[in-house]
């Protein structure tokens, strides 16, 4: 449960929990979400995939990502928003309506 | 069967239907009227069980078919450990090794079933949304709705029987859950739309 709380008290890991709620998306297209470098990203894969939130399946060149939250942690992952645990949650390009 | 690293360990569905077993291994030992009931609880999910695994998973699979795999031993997991809540309680009673009265034995097994709907509904959602699927936003939205709708119904379910004067808590908790009746309902009619 531990690695659970870790993956969610970063902001930006909690972004790609809420962009993976919409639909399943590739690591390229969620680090092009983001504004930080992609070995940045693969860490917060890393950590989001030991915590059993996310799955990780290869598809060709690219890894899909899909979002695994059981009811509780899709709760806390409300709190830790509602609350705003981290820094602020970064802004991504959809955010920003910036269609690339 | 070992655990293998490319899906669903099938340690913990294996371990639940044999706690589950043997639970219902004391209840034969403990109630031999009604052996054919309780081997049946015992050996139902078991045998459902291995002929998927030998017969629609044996061999080398596709990553579709091993997310099935995963998804069918999600289900034997959780439908061993809603099972075994209820057998549990049931044997302590009958054992005597605890003593209580008929009303107490309903409320802990009427809130044994909520807990077990909580825990269902909770862990439906661990199996993500199928490779490839057309509308994975829509599954994804539907199964967080009829998730929730497990979870809070069993919540309830669990706090009428616990709570509610014993004769009214059956109607209360039968009330409740239309709610996860209603998101069966709900998830079969937009899956066909």
């Amino acid at each position: 449960m531990s690695s659970v709380f870790k993956a969610l008290a970063d902001p930006t890991r909690r972004r790609v929990l809420e962009l993976l709620r919409d639909r399943p998306m590739t690591a390229g297209e969620l680090s092009d979400a983001f504004e930080v470098s992609r070995p940045t990203m693969s860490a917060h894969f890393a950590v989001l995939k030991e915590a059993g939130l996310v799955d990780a399946t290869r598809q060709g060149k690219s890894i899909l990502y899909r979002i695994k939250l059981s009811v509780l942690e899709d709760a806390l992952l409300g709190f830790a928003r509602g609350f705003g645990l981290g820094a602020d949650t970064p802004k991504t390009d959809k955010d920003k309506g910036d269609p690339s | 069967m070992t655990a293998d690293d490319t899906g669903r360990s099938p340690l913990p569905p294996l371990s639940a239907v044999l706690a589950t077993g043997a639970l219902a291994g004391l209840m034969v030992v403990e109630e031999p009227g009604s052996a054919p009931l309780w081997v049946l609880a015992g050996v139902m999910l078991p045998t459902a069980w291995l002929i998927l695994e030998t017969v629609a998973f044996a061999g080398d699979l596709s990553i579709k078919r091993r997310e099935a795999r995963d998804r069918v031993r999600l289900a034997i997991t959780i439908a061993s450990v809603m099972l075994a809540l209820p057998l549990a309680l049931t044997l302590l009673f009958t054992s005597g090794m605890v003593t209580a009265s008929d009303a107490v034995e309903q409320r802990a097994l009427g809130a044994a079933f909520g807990l077990g709907l909580v825990i269902y509904g909770n862990w439906s959602t661990k199996a993500p949304v199928e490779l490839d699927a057309p509308d994975a936003a829509r599954q994804q939205a539907r199964a967080r709705v009829f998730a929730a709708a497990f979870v809070l119904a069993g919540l309830g379910c669990a706090l009428a029987w616990l709570a509610a004067p014993i004769s009214l808590a059956p109607w209360i908790a039968g009330a409740v859950l239309a709610l996860p009746a209603a998101a069966v309902a709900f998830k079969a009619f937009s899956a066909k739309a």
